[in-house]
């Protein structure tokens, strides 16, 4: 992992002093196993991102799991729909401590194009999202931007953020919608 | 410099108008067989756009898909789709005939296709089902029931089947709004439930 480089002192005695945290956070951030909840052509980038040309594991993300039970990042790659959404709650409640959550799109970040009666209007209502990925779909480039931003919200150097709409948000949104 | 070349002359497949204009072969149905199996239940047969449509009252609906899938002379054994159109929005609307309910049937040996029509009232949407005569009416039936909410009155199971159970409205009624009535923003958020 280069550490000889980053860290002087193992090169020379062997042994180095740190925090607890930082080391857990620097073994969390180089393993993370994503949970692809792919419902649209997001998914396809995100298999795109996760195959040998744009190679996820090259930052060590490559363990895609397929049971939140194992898995400590979401990545919501896709439309998701009043049928779908309760489904999502759960799964992000099935996911063990700590956990991350990607909006990958535009579809899932904001409803995208379809601004109908059955398609949740950005998953950020509902459950929390750490970062959003910009895209229609989003490039292999632009998700793998996305897991770095989470690498460092894992190891502390950017600040994670809670519910990023507010109840206010979402009453103006809907008063906004009345007409 | 060159003379310059003259504009290449496209054939004239490429004219969308002309074929376009032609009569598709297999809408060309026999109206003299069509009304003398079906005059005594059918209000209209005509013509509309290279398509044989067929007006009828609703009553007869299972008496005319009987007739067409079964009788060897017609065997409209397909039913391509059973619809509906909500006539609100339409500068001629009443309220007698809010919907139209729209089976289209084809037949295979035959290789004709042919559209049924029938309105119905708005205070009561009702119609016979299909079930028995076509096997996969009921299922296409439910999709209608589900979208505009016309009862199918024989259905076995007519339950929602693209809508979730609990969805209280028709979304493809007209007097429903695109966005929906707040369906959509009205789930707990999951840091909430316990």
């Amino acid at each position: 992992m280069g550490l000889e480089q980053l860290i002087p002192s193992l090169a020379g005695d062997g042994y180095f002093t740190t925090q607890v945290n930082k080391l857990i956070a620097w073994g969390r951030k180089n393993s993370i196993w994503p949970y692809p909840f792919g419902t649209a052509c997001c998914a396809i980038e995100f298999m795109a991102t996760m195959s040998s040309r744009y190679d996820m594991a090259r930052f060590g993300a490559e363990v895609v799991r397929f049971s939140p039970r194992q898995s400590d990042l979401i990545v919501v790659a896709g439309r998701v729909t009043l049928k779908m959404m309760p489904v999502l709650s759960q799964i992000y409640q099935q996911v063990a401590e700590p956990k991350w959550v990607i909006s990958m799109g535009a579809c899932a970040s904001t409803g995208g194009v379809f601004n109908t009666y059955t398609q949740i209007q950005g998953v950020d209502q509902f459950i929390p999202v750490d970062v959003y990925v910009p895209g229609c779909p989003p490039r292999p480039e632009s998700l793998i931007d996305g897991v770095l931003q989470i690498q460092k919200i894992i190891d502390g150097q950017a600040e994670r953020r809670e519910f990023t709409r507010t109840s206010e948000d979402l009453a103006a949104q809907a008063a906004a919608r009345t007409h | 410099m060159a003379d310059a070349k003259p504009a290449p002359q496209l054939p004239p497949t490429h004219d969308a108008h002309s074929r376009l204009a032609k009569p598709l072969k297999e809408n060309q149905l026999d109206h003299d067989l069509l009304q003398r199996k079906l005059g005594h239940l059918i209000k209209s047969l005509e013509t509309v756009s290279g398509q044989t449509v067929m007006k009828f009252e609703r009553q007869n609906v299972r008496a005319i898909l009987e007739i067409l899938r079964s009788d060897p002379e017609l065997a409209f054994n397909m039913p391509t789709d059973i619809t509906c159109v909500d006539n609100l929005r339409r500068e001629d609307f009443e309220p007698a005939r809010r919907f139209t309910m729209i089976y289209i049937v084809y037949s295979y040996s035959h290789g004709k296709r042919v559209r049924l029509e029938a309105d119905l009232p708005e205070h009561d949407p009702r119609i016979a089902s299909s079930v028995g005569i076509y096997r996969g009416g009921p299922w296409i039936e439910r999709e209608v029931y589900d979208m505009f909410g016309i009862e199918f009155t024989g259905h076995p199971d007519l339950r929602r089947v693209l809508m979730p159970d609990y969805y209280e409205h028709f979304p493809l009624r007209k007097d429903y709004p695109l966005t929906g009535r707040g369906e959509r923003d009205n789930f707990i958020r999951a840091e909430e439930v316990e």
